[in-house]
């Protein structure tokens, strides 16, 4: 049965390779040049059933090939490799984020250090600089301490030498007085005297 | 000079079998069919045994002709197309790999055959339509009258619709026999004239270098035709309008 | 100095991973789109083949029924002329872009779910610029 239709599309395909080489100018040519030799061999029905059968034959080996084996394994390579491709974005963007979270706790740990230095540095000043101003209180107190000290023993000292001063100028004069009149005056007139005239002179 | 059309003589190897009547006796066609299967199975399973995720270059070759077939069936028949996806990528290989073979001198086309190319239209017609009826039923054959027509013009429309319809596995076939044949007769003749011109022959060399490149297109592009209208038939099965 | 160098690096690799996310498929769809270079010989061949086929189905039809109903020759001549106007109708649609389906409106919504149905031998938005 598969004969029969066989060679009764053939007359039919016959017709159409006909027609069809008709349409075409160049082929119109060949089919003449080949024409010598009994038409096209496309055309030669009797080995139209060897060509269907290694026809089927072969397509369906290569089908059970193809559906059993390569696809499989093909299909199977660009799968893992997607997966693959979609971990490996997978893992870029976890790490993307990471190195986010840590850039920020970096740059917070930055911020804090330096409001932190500020205020150290500040802390600092202050204490220079109220140490400074106990150091010169101090020092304006000592200055002034030692200042009264010196003008204490200033005054002392000046007492003691008018005393002296009073002394010896009474003697000076009772010596004088002897010298120049031989009188001998008593000390506590000459002391008199000389005080007197001290404060006079004065 | 031998005849341009020599070249698609069918010539019997080895001892002749005739089963059931009929002649099914190995021939060059028949050899060029199952050296085809077997450089594509070749190619498909040892390109991929080293499954490098960083694919080596023959196995991204392999990659690549798997994903334009699988990307061809999605855009064109969508996700109903899956199970039918096997059978149209093994009839892409097939086809290219047999218009390829074919271009190596001293080897013969066996999609230059009007038999060949017509066996595997018409059995993606019967099928395709087989697909149909089952998915539609009776409805199937509303596809026929196209709809928003009037009515009166039925009696004139169906036939040409079941005409257009059944033009289908012929101009599948034809195109692809056509194609292969009217190249690879050019290129005998300009090949006879290389040979006959002598020194002169020079001029149709070049034409023939040039025509060698155009065939290698020609052999990808028909093959890519045949797979994608066959898509796009089976989109039509599926689907209805 | 250190944390002005760091930020650029970050926001591109977030750029990267947003391209890595969301190209990875597009632009393996964009390499393989279909569509066949529109030449004026492709065309004119297909159209050429449209026609032949139409023809051939018809006159073989009508050969078939002559010599079943014994009407000869006028089966035949009337179905060559029905296939004539079918190979036309799978011309015209070829050439508008709707494919080669039978059934000659669009739907409503257009052809279907891609645009490259009319990719024997149109450019892949022929059938768009129509809808």
């Amino acid at each position: 049965m598969i004969a029969n239709s066989v060679t009764r599309w053939s007359r039919r395909i016959g017709l159409a390779a006909a027609m069809a080489a008709a349409a075409v100018p160049s082929w119109a040519a060949t089919d003449a040049q080949g024409g010598g030799g009994g038409g096209l061999p496309q055309l030669d029905a009797t080995t139209y059933p060897t060509q269907i059968f290694w026809l089927i034959v072969s397509f369906i080996l290569l089908y059970v090939i193809m559906s059993k084996v390569a696809i499989p394994r093909i299909s199977d390579v660009l799968e893992e490799r997607q997966e693959r491709i979609e971990d490996d974005i997978e893992t870029a963007d976890r790490l993307r984020g990471e190195a986010e979270a840590v850039k920020a706790e970096y740059e917070k740990a930055v911020a804090d250090a330096r409001s932190e230095a500020h205020a150290l540095v500040r802390k600092a000043m202050d204490e220079i600089a109220a140490s400074h101003a106990t150091a010169e209180a101090e020092a304006a107190k000592k200055t002034a301490e030692t200042t009264k000290a010196a003008e204490a023993r200033i005054a002392e000292q000046r007492t003691e030498a008018l005393e002296s001063l009073k002394s010896v100028a009474s003697e000076a004069a009772a010596e004088a007085t002897v010298k120049l009149t031989g009188i001998k005056v008593s000390d506590a007139k000459v002391g008199k005297a000389v005080e007197a005239a001290m404060q006079g002179g004065a | 000079m031998a005849s341009p059309v020599e070249q698609f003589q069918i010539k019997t190897i080895g001892p002749e079998l005739h089963v059931a009547g009929m002649d099914i006796s190995f021939t060059n066609s028949a050899l060029f069919m199952i050296l085809a299967t077997f450089v594509v199975g070749v190619f498909l399973t040892q390109s991929m045994s080293g499954r490098h995720l960083v694919p080596t270059r023959i196995q991204s070759l392999a990659e690549l002709s798997y994903e334009f077939i699988a990307n061809m069936v999605r855009e064109n028949v969508g996700p109903e197309g899956r199970p039918y996806f096997p059978f149209i990528f093994s009839l892409f290989m097939f086809i290219l790999v047999g218009n390829l073979l074919g271009m190596i001198p001293y080897s013969y086309t066996f999609t230059s055959q009007i038999i060949v190319t017509f066996a595997m239209a018409i059995t993606i017609f019967v099928a395709i339509t087989i697909v149909a009826l089952i998915k539609h039923g009776f409805h199937f054959f509303t596809f026929f009258f196209p709809s928003g027509a009037p009515v009166y013009m039925a009696p004139l429309l169906i036939p040409i619709e079941i005409l257009s319809y059944l033009s289908r596995p012929v101009s599948l076939s034809v195109r692809l026999f056509a194609n292969m044949m009217a190249g690879h007769t050019m290129m005998k003749v300009f090949g006879g004239f290389v040979v006959a011109l002598g020194v002169f022959g020079v001029a149709p060399l070049l034409v023939l270098v040039a025509l060698t490149g155009f065939e290698i297109l020609v052999a990808v592009l028909q093959a890519y035709v045949f797979t994608i209208l066959t898509c796009i038939y089976l989109y039509d099965a599926i689907h209805l309008h | 100095m250190d944390d002005k160098n760091s930020p650029p690096s970050l926001s591109s690799l977030a750029d990267r991973v947003k391209r890595a996310r969301g190209g990875g498929k597009g632009s393996l769809n964009k390499d393989l789109e279909p569509g066949l270079p529109n030449s004026a010989i492709g065309v004119a061949f297909r159209v050429g083949v449209e026609m032949v086929a139409g023809v051939v189905v018809g006159a073989a039809i009508g050969y078939g029924l002559d010599q079943w109903l014994g009407t000869t020759p006028w089966m035949l001549i009337v179905f060559f002329f029905l296939g004539a106007a079918g190979g036309m109708m799978n011309v015209y649609r070829a050439a508008t872009g709707q494919g080669l389906s039978v059934g000659y409106t669009k739907d409503a919504d257009g052809i279907g779910p891609t645009g490259s149905k009319q990719a024997d031998g149109e450019s892949p938005d022929g059938g768009n610029k129509e809808g």
